[in-house]
């Protein structure tokens, strides 16, 4: 899977979780969107893991600030 | 933005440096530097405090209290003593802060009071677990509707003059029934004696009653905790003046004291009394289950010479015996208390499963 397919199933799980007409960019962070607060952000990453049948490690979430950082860890990880 | 992190052994250069001096609001009081930097169970590499700030603006904190399971030191855990972001520009940090702070203490973490909100977050991160609710009873000696309204219905905040004066009334016209129904809670039939420090008998006596804890408090831990304190009693005057910091560290009233209890020259029962704006708590007790009811007793005596408005308790030797016995509440209320324990601690919970009500940080709030 690319990049590009990666961030296209991120960008369905966000909407989601966020709401429809969430606009979700490479560089969209929580401070983007009203509705990213701790609650949802958990949520993010466990339907990221569950979609993609991988598991972060704490290292890795306190480093993914923005959607295009889970796209790249998600990414490397399928590697 | 930068992350900080502060180690027990820095607490004191961070209080006397510059970026403590400018952040807005405080990451941490005085009072709970010095506690934290003479925690019996932290050695100094200890992360204390995980900060998130931007300027001099304070976004995020995470708390952790370096702890032992089992008072092993080789079984080291840390409890999550606080978390609080800046509702506006902080909500992006909750979880970084958290899981740097569960990262840090190497995912030996436990919480012992967790909202249900902390509690669902948690839940889906899948490194906890959540041994069952614990249940405990709080008892209302006084009416107190000024407090208690407001907590569940906020916008009835603004009537709380009338509150105040609706349950001055009550308590003025059940002075009679009540002085009828507790007098009798003040003849407790043993002996009392209050203490500030715990002699060589008293340790022993923690000891002894302490073996399937899972903190296992020993008699300089708890010195510990009532000779530090994180809360100051203060009075109205000097509140304006001091510092801004997220969670509440003034209060009109705060002590800590033990009492021993003796029964025909016997030890049979050691409290930690906890009185905080009227609202009294057993967070550490030591007894034989066949004494339950005279400790009960004692608490009793306590609530009423304090003038205690509630009491609350999470022993389940205590709160079997107000379940059973009489008491002198006007009315009393299930509460419950959730509980995380990581999973890395799993074991070691299993093991050693029965929590004191001070458990974690709770005492010291």
């Amino acid at each position: 899977m690319n990049k590009s397919q990666i961030f296209s199933k991120i960008e369905s799980i966000c909407t989601q979780i966020f709401g429809e007409g969430t606009v979700i960019t490479e560089t969209t962070s929580a401070s983007d969107i009203e509705k990213w607060d701790s609650m949802n952000h958990v949520t993010l990453i466990a339907a990221i893991e569950k979609e993609f049948g991988i598991t972060f490690d704490i290292m890795e979430i306190i480093g993914m600030t923005t959607i295009g950082d889970f796209v790249d860890v998600v990414a490397k990880k399928q590697t | 933005m930068q992350i900080t992190e502060i180690k027990v052994a820095g607490l004191n250069d961070f209080l006397e440096g510059n970026l403590w001096q400018n952040l807005s609001p405080k990451p941490i009081t005085l009072l709970r530097a010095i506690s934290q930097s003479k925690n019996p169970r932290a050695n100094a590499e200890d992360v204390a405090l995980i900060i998130g700030y931007e300027d001099n603006r304070l976004l995020g904190l995470v708390g952790l209290l370096p702890d032992f399971i089992h008072g092993e030191s080789t079984m080291p855990t840390s409890s999550n003593s606080c978390w609080w972001v800046d509702p506006q520009k902080g909500k992006h940090l909750a979880v970084p802060l958290f899981l740097k702070a569960f990262a840090l203490c190497k995912q030996r973490m436990f919480m012992t009071d967790c909202t249900p909100h902390t509690l669902q977050i948690l839940s889906r991160t899948n490194w906890f677990d959540f041994p069952e609710i614990q249940s405990g009873i709080r008892g209302f000696l006084k009416f107190n509707l000024h407090e208690v309204i407001p907590s569940k219905f906020p916008s009835t905040g603004k009537f709380i003059n009338l509150l105040k004066l609706g349950d001055h009334c009550l308590n003025f016209l059940l002075i009679p029934y009540l002085k009828l129904k507790q007098n009798r809670f003040r003849k407790i039939g043993c002996k009392v004696e209050y203490l500030s420090v715990l002699n060589a008998e008293m340790h022993q006596f923690i000891e002894i009653h302490s073996q399937d804890e899972f903190i296992r408090r020993s008699g300089i831990d708890l010195e510990w905790i009532v000779q530090n304190p994180w809360i100051k009693q203060l009075n109205n005057e000097k509140r304006g003046a001091l510092v801004a910091y997220p969670f509440s560290h003034l209060v009109k009233q705060f002590k800590q004291y033990f009492v021993k209890i003796t029964d025909s020259g016997q030890t049979i029962g050691l409290v930690l009394i906890s009185l905080r704006d009227g609202h009294l708590k057993v967070p550490y007790s030591y007894f034989h289950e066949n004494h339950a009811q005279q400790v009960i007793k004692v608490i009793y005596r306590e609530c009423l010479s304090q003038k205690a408005v509630t009491l609350t308790v999470f022993s389940p030797g205590l709160v079997k015996r107000i379940n059973t016995d009489p008491q002198p509440f006007i009315f009393r209320k299930r509460i419950k208390r959730l509980i995380a324990v990581s999973k890395q601690l799993s074991d070691s919970y299993q093991k050693y499963s029965v929590l004191q009500d001070g458990d974690g940080d709770i005492v010291f709030t």
